[in-house]
């Protein structure tokens, strides 16, 4: 499945060296990917499983397990399948090649062949289980019916293989996940831990062999009851009834293997503070404390000596394994309660720490007060100037006092507001009369003059900067509540299932990401975010190829919502934002050509569902080219971005991010054509911020959409005019940048945009966008003299 | 691109000739920064009658010269644009911002 939106980087085609050539290069980039992939560590672990619970046969002719993980691999390791084939009835061929071997392998065979037809549109581990189940029964039933004289016990031991290989489906599926995810933190969840156990038995069962008289798969589930044990007297119980019932690991019966089992656990688990002599300790003491009820003699030895042995194993066991193992609890299914009100407690702890912060700064940029500083600084005038004048008593005595200040505040008056440039020209004629020391005087007050010119200069500046920040983090504030509202209502949840499809895909098309997050969110849809380590194949390489699989794996076409490609920075991952998109969302075509000589797009384009039913275009162009007019563009974009997601009006994230960028000494202005569609009102809101016009078009008719703001960070107080349009059906958005608006130097064919989409509105949004910027490039002479960025909307 | 620099009366007056574009503006950056930071004017009056092409990264430094003119208090003025750049201005909203006149002169006497 294709989204609808892609992005088009030009290149040219290298010229092809012959077909066969080509064909041998992918055949031999086939086979390496495959080598590749096997190789993996987690591949490895998968077919060690796979050997092993192979060789997990029950009642010699049931092999639930080997049929339960054929299925998961068939369905959700494509790749891995005929290693693990392979690998599978090799650890059967181990047990025997019995007729069993046969009947497994016909079975395995018809399900690698039906199995995706059948699940083709069907999706979830119980269904699969389902399905799997009954094939497997049908076509073993079918197998006895025509190779033996089947008896009906023959039916029930298949009709229960099948049951359980069903069952086995699900806790295969969730730890197999866990192993493609890394997941450190699989098995806290009790469904988890349930998983783990099952598994953990049937690999025993696989284990089942001897070495030197001694069983492999006892000393394996001693250690592995000790290891439970770790966790409590309960868990070392629990596990060690389980492992106890595993057929065939002794000679003894399995209800006494049990018992014993599950009491030296529970032993083990009591004794567990006394860290691993002490775990040992209990153990054994239940080994001997079952030992009374064990008649041959030879029977305790060995008993004995696989405990000895496990307990090595567990001695040689690292510390911070252990710890680790002691350190987990288990939690409910699904119970985040405790992380919700943590959560919310941390948000509100944030909110309120912002509001004070943003008070705090609004009371710093209130003016100070003027009065004060006048009187502090004529203070000094007096203390350095009058202080061993032979007046000083007469002007400075408290009769005198009130005057003198009124002279000195009056003569600083009229050289402040009056810009006098010799403070003797403005000496006030009182004081001119009765002071000996006016010269000193007004030296010292031109001089202050001077300094509170400057001062109130950065003073001006100062609360400008403090203001701005007072309102940004007021915004932020406002943005936190904002956030914790919509989680707490929307119940935002994350889609280990969906993950897993997603990975399935892109490893399918050899793409490993290093970080995969599918997030659904019930007004928005599904969200995809996905990180790649950096790779040297340029821009955009991959877009096409990671959009694609990832709408498969979401059985939904995909809208690109982010991504960037550090285009050789190995510094930085390359990252995909993706959202699903429904039947009602409009269909978008983007089309770009960075300037000529640089090989990235100064132009940054934004396509944002801010909610079912509202979607958000911006185009914006950052002054100059390449890189870090990218940087610009995008900048201003992802603010923007984020700040409508948020539901702040159009003209507070304006505002906040042209504060942003005048807050910066650099010369940093980017344009902004932003628009935003609301498909249940029909009405278009469009804010022009420097760009240049955009087209509305229907059924032909052609409007041009035109403002006059300035670009961001230029001035402090910038006005935005946002224009409402109401929309009628298949009515097409047209929005681009300066360099295809204008055409190119000396062409003065500003019109020709119009003109030229009149007879091509009914082209799909891609297709348009892309003639658009191939006439426009026709129009360059070939070769771009600046960005060239078209986004097309088309409203059905 | 050609520049010619001259300041009368407080206000420096650079006459711009051809196109005013990302591989022409940062000279005509460096040019008249340098001529500011003389100390000598206040106000800044562009001569555009010659430029016959200006792009975003022309705009830019128009943009950039005017927000250092106005932290100094002084004025900026552009004076003789042909139709398709005035037309770029106006939509990059510079002409709500800086006036546009006819002669040098005119501009002179309205800055001072």
């Amino acid at each position: 499945m294709q989204g609808p939106f892609e992005i088009y980087p030009y290149r040219s085609e290298q010229p092809s060296s012959g077909s066969q050539t080509i064909e041998r290069q992918q055949l031999f980039r086939r086979l390496l990917w495959f080598a590749k992939q096997w190789s993996r560590p987690k591949a490895l672990v998968l077919f060690v499983v796979a050997f092993l619970l192979g060789r997990a046969i029950i009642a010699q002719q049931m092999n639930p397990f080997g049929l339960a993980l054929m299925a998961v691999v068939i369905s959700k390791y494509r790749s891995l399948l005929m290693p693990v084939l392979i690998i599978l009835l090799a650890g059967e061929a181990t047990v025997g090649l019995t007729g069993t071997f046969w009947m497994n392998l016909f079975t395995y065979i018809s399900l690698i062949i039906a199995l995706p037809i059948i699940m083709n549109r069907m999706e979830g581990s119980l269904q699969l289980g389902l399905v799997s189940a009954v094939w497997a029964f049908g076509v073993k039933a079918g197998f006895i019916t025509i190779v033996h004289y089947p008896v009906a016990y023959d039916y029930l031991l298949l009709a229960i293989e099948a049951v359980v290989a069903g069952a086995l489906v699900p806790p295969i599926v969730l730890c197999l996940r866990a192993l493609r995810q890394s997941r450190k933190d699989f098995g806290r969840l009790q469904e988890e831990a349930g998983s783990i156990l099952i598994i953990v038995l049937a690999l025993l069962l696989g284990l089942n062999f001897t070495v030197k008289e001694y069983n492999v798969g006892v000393i394996v589930s001693k250690y592995l009851v000790m290891l439970a044990s770790l966790g409590g007297a309960g868990w070392g119980a629990a596990f060690g009834g389980a492992c106890g019932l595993v057929p065939g690991l002794t000679h003894l019966n399995g209800l006494i293997l049990a018992g014993l089992y599950s009491i030296s656990g529970m032993l083990g688990g009591f004794l567990r503070n006394w860290g691993k002599p002490g775990l040992l300790l209990g153990f054994f003491c239940g080994n001997l404390i079952y030992g009374f009820y064990f008649s041959d003699e030879a029977v305790l030895r060995d008993f004995l000596a696989t405990s000895g042995m496990a307990g090595i194993l567990l001695l040689l066991t690292p510390k911070a394994i252990t710890n680790s193992i002691a350190e987990r609890r288990l939690k409910p299914t699904n119970s985040t309660d405790g992380l919700s009100c943590y959560i919310n407690y941390r948000i509100n702890s944030l909110i309120n720490l912002f509001n004070e912060l943003a008070s705090g700064y609004a009371q710093a940029s209130v003016g100070q007060d003027l009065e004060k500083t006048w009187e502090k600084w004529l203070g000094g005038i007096v203390n350095s100037v009058c202080t061993d004048c032979s007046y000083v008593r007469i002007c400075w005595d408290e009769k005198g006092r009130e005057r003198s200040y009124g002279h000195l505040r009056r003569w600083l008056s009229s050289l402040e507001i009056e810009g006098q440039e010799d403070p003797m020209a403005a000496v006030p004629i009182e004081l001119q009369k009765r002071c000996p020391r006016t010269e000193e005087l007004g030296a010292s007050l031109a001089y202050i003059n001077g300094i509170e010119k400057a001062n109130q200069k950065w003073q001006t500046r100062l609360n400008k900067e403090r203001k701005a920040v007072a309102a940004q983090l007021s915004c932020g504030a406002k943005a936190l509540g904002a956030a914790k509202e919509e989680w707490q209502s929307n119940g935002v949840r994350r889609d280990r299932e969906l993950e897993e499809t997603v990975q399935i895909e892109l490893e399918d098309l050899g793409l490993i990401p290093g970080r995969l997050e599918v997030w659904k969110d019930t007004a928005l849809g599904v969200e995809a975010y996905l990180e790649f380590a950096p790779c040297q194949e340029g821009k955009s390489v991959c877009a096409e190829q990671v959009s694609s699989a990832v709408s498969n794996g979401l059985k939904q076409p995909v809208l690109v919502k982010g991504h960037h490609c550090p285009q050789g920075n190995s510094q930085e991952n390359c990252y995909f934002r993706f959202l699903t998109m429904t039947k009602d969302s409009p269909e978008i075509g983007i089309a770009q050509c960075p300037k000529e000589g640089y090989p990235v797009c100064g132009d940054s384009v934004a396509v944002t569902a801010l909610s079912k039913d509202r979607w958000l275009f911006i185009l914006s162009d950052g002054m100059g080219s390449g890189e870090p007019a990218f940087r610009e563009s995008s900048g201003v974009i992802k603010l923007l971005e984020q700040f409508l997601l948020l539901d702040f009006t159009l003209l507070e994230a304006v505002e906040l991010v042209n504060g942003l960028l005048l807050l910066n000494s650099e010369e940093r202005f980017a344009t902004v054509d932003l628009a935003v569609l609301d498909l249940t009102e029909k009405t278009l809101n469009f804010a022009k911020i420097g760009a240049v016009p955009s087209l509305l078009i229907n059924q032909g008719n052609c409007r041009v959409l035109e403002s006059n703001n300035l670009p961001v960070g230029i001035i402090e107080d910038i006005t935005v005019e946002t224009v409402s349009l109401q929309l009628e059906s298949g009515t097409v958005l047209i929005m681009v940048t300066d360099g295809i608006w204008q055409g190119p130097a000396g062409a003065q064919q500003e019109g020709w945009l119009p003109e030229f989409v009149q007879g091509l509105w009914h082209l799909s949004p891609k297709d348009l966008a892309q003639r658009i910027v191939e006439h426009s490039m026709i129009m360059h002479g070939g070769k771009a003299q600046d960005d060239l960025s078209v986004l097309v909307v088309r409203v059905e | 691109m050609l520049l010619n620099t001259v300041t009368m009366d407080g206000s420096l007056v650079v006459k711009v000739k051809g196109e005013l574009d990302l591989l022409t503006a940062e000279t005509f950056r460096n040019l008249v920064e340098r001529e500011l930071n003389r100390g000598r004017a206040q106000n800044l009056i562009l001569d555009m009658e010659h430029v016959s092409f200006i792009d975003s990264s022309g705009l830019g430094v128009i943009l950039g010269r005017y927000r250092r003119i106005r932290e100094q208090g002084g004025t900026m003025a552009i004076v003789g644009v042909k139709p398709h750049v005035k037309r770029i201005l106006e939509l990059a909203g510079i002409m709500g911002i800086i006036k546009i006149y006819e002669e040098t002169d005119q501009a002179l006497a309205d800055v001072n």
